[in-house]
């Protein structure tokens, strides 16, 4: 196969970057994405110029860490697939594939292809977790979680925070992300003493970190590799209300008597 | 054996109200209340009006009902001002918001499945905002640099010299128009912003949406049609 592709290279975040054409005529069918770029990169270093930069790691579709925009997608016009598990066999011979960065004030561009998104880190970092004292293995089923609860914690948690949300979205908001993981601990009983201030807490964060507001557009759960919806963001919207609504200080003097 | 925990502390503001409106979230959790309140007044506004089918006499008397009960009166214009100004300040604030998220635009357009009524909600509610200002200053006030020859306390008259206007009836016909378009998004979306959202209900709401926007849209746009047709005059 031969393809045309069109890359956006940057040198920094300084740098005004722009599109860079190679034409790339070893491409096999079988080959990723990924490794389609590896291949170019390999020529590219043969003929004593700069390898293109883009973000990978485990190639499996399950880190998150890849991720860049093939024309006008996210990830790629494939649903539900990561860039990494997307493979040649979708592309036919002699297309034109303009690559470019996730576009965010939140994820700057490090080099090419390849972006901080440190963001969706710190967003973690200010509530996505269980304060529970971990204490001796349990019983499996010493606590009771329905079926249906299970599942929906289940699929939120299939989030991998690769930012393809935020890419697709129109207001370059984190809030399908924000949402997912507010949802996949919120639902479950060993996240339920904290939901609202997690919320709470979460939300301050992402919008300090200069992501755009939800309006419910949807092209943010039509891009999401692992078919997060937008009920997610319901979740989180509901909880961050709760959490206003109900939100005190804490206990003066915590039952010291 | 000591165990040290951290809580998921909550940011330690003095007022949570304020907290709560500087979020995206409570922005558009506001912007969904004061929605539904603009939404039961364009509603009520349009069946009042339509009674200006029935003839001047009966129009005439619903226009001097709603002048003289001062208590319904005020009541509507205040909550309605308040909703129009928190609705209007949280859209555009969102907007402005949302534009410095993505400094950098994407080079190729991204192929994103936004409907026409999402991507131009701070457009059709300029346009609102606009035509508003200008229908208070036409029909209720009656300034004479937008209406001459107003008439006091003949809803009808002025009503019908407005619609024989072609300038008002185009910028009229393009803000009822803009409201369907907005309320076809507003309609389905304020579930999402209050919490709502849930598989069971989300395509009959996306159904309801489109339809309440077309209808409202439709019956506004009737009563410049009927002095067009003939029928009111």
């Amino acid at each position: 196969m031969r393809l045309t592709l069109e890359i956006w290279r940057q040198k920094g975040a300084d740098d005004a970057g722009r599109f860079v054409r190679y034409e790339h005529d070893e491409v096999s069918e079988h080959m990723s994405f990924l490794e389609m770029l590896d291949v170019l990169n390999q020529k590219l270093i043969e003929k004593g110029e700069e390898p293109v930069s883009f973000d990978s790691d485990c190639r499996e579709g399950i880190c998150g860490m890849c991720g860049f925009v093939v024309n006008g997608y996210p990830h790629g016009p494939q649903p539900l697939t990561t860039v990494c598990q997307l493979h040649m066999r979708f592309f036919h011979d002699g297309d034109v594939l303009r690559l470019e960065p996730f576009r965010a004030k939140a994820f700057p561009i490090i080099r090419d292809l390849a972006i901080d998104r440190s963001a969706l880190d710190r967003i973690i970092m200010a509530g996505g977790y269980n304060s529970i004292n971990a204490g001796g293995p349990r019983d499996a089923n010493s606590i009771l979680v329905g079926k249906k609860e299970a599942d929906l914690s289940m699929d939120a948690a299939a989030c991998i925070g690769c930012g393809a949300c935020v890419a697709a979205c129109p207001n370059a908001s984190a809030s399908l992300f924000t949402g997912g993981k507010i949802s996949h601990l919120g639902l479950l009983p060993q996240g339920e003493p904290e939901r609202k201030t997690r919320a709470l807490s979460m939300v301050e964060r992402h919008n300090t970190e200069g992501f755009g507001g939800c309006t419910v557009i949807g092209a943010c759960a039509e891009a999401c590799p692992k078919g997060l919806k937008l009920d997610f963001i319901a979740r989180m919207n509901k909880d961050y209300l709760a959490g206003t609504v109900t939100y005190r200080e804490g206990a003066a003097g915590g039952g010291s008597g | 054996m000591s165990v040290a925990t951290t809580s998921t502390a909550a940011p330690a503001k003095a007022s949570r109200l304020s907290v709560f409106w500087d979020s995206q979230v409570g922005k558009k959790f506001v912007s969904a209340v004061t929605g539904i309140l603009l939404f039961v007044f364009v509603l009520g506004h349009v069946l009042g009006n339509m009674q200006s089918f029935q003839g001047a006499e009966k129009f005439n008397a619903y226009a001097h009902f709603l002048q003289t009960t001062k208590g319904l009166l005020w009541m509507t214009r205040i909550v309605m001002l308040t909703a129009l100004v928190l609705h209007a300040t949280a859209g555009i604030q969102l907007y402005l918001k949302a534009r410095a998220a993505r400094p950098q635009p994407y080079r190729v357009p991204l192929a994103n499945p936004a409907t026409v009524s999402s991507k131009t909600m701070i457009w059709s509610g300029l346009l609102m905002l606009a035509f508003v200002i200008f229908h208070l200053l036409d029909l209720t006030i009656g300034a004479a640099f937008v209406h001459s020859g107003f008439v006091e306390g003949d809803a009808y008259v002025n009503l019908v010299a407005t619609f024989r206007s072609v300038g008002k009836v185009i910028f009229y016909g393009a803000s009822v128009i803009g409201l369907g378009l907005h309320l076809s998004h507003g309609l389905y979306s304020l579930w999402q912003s209050l919490g709502f959202r849930q598989p069971l209900w989300t395509p009959t709401i996306t159904k309801a949406a489109l339809l309440i926007g077309a209808f409202l849209a439709l019956a506004y746009l009737s009563i410049p049609g009927g002095v067009v047709a003939g029928l009111i005059r």
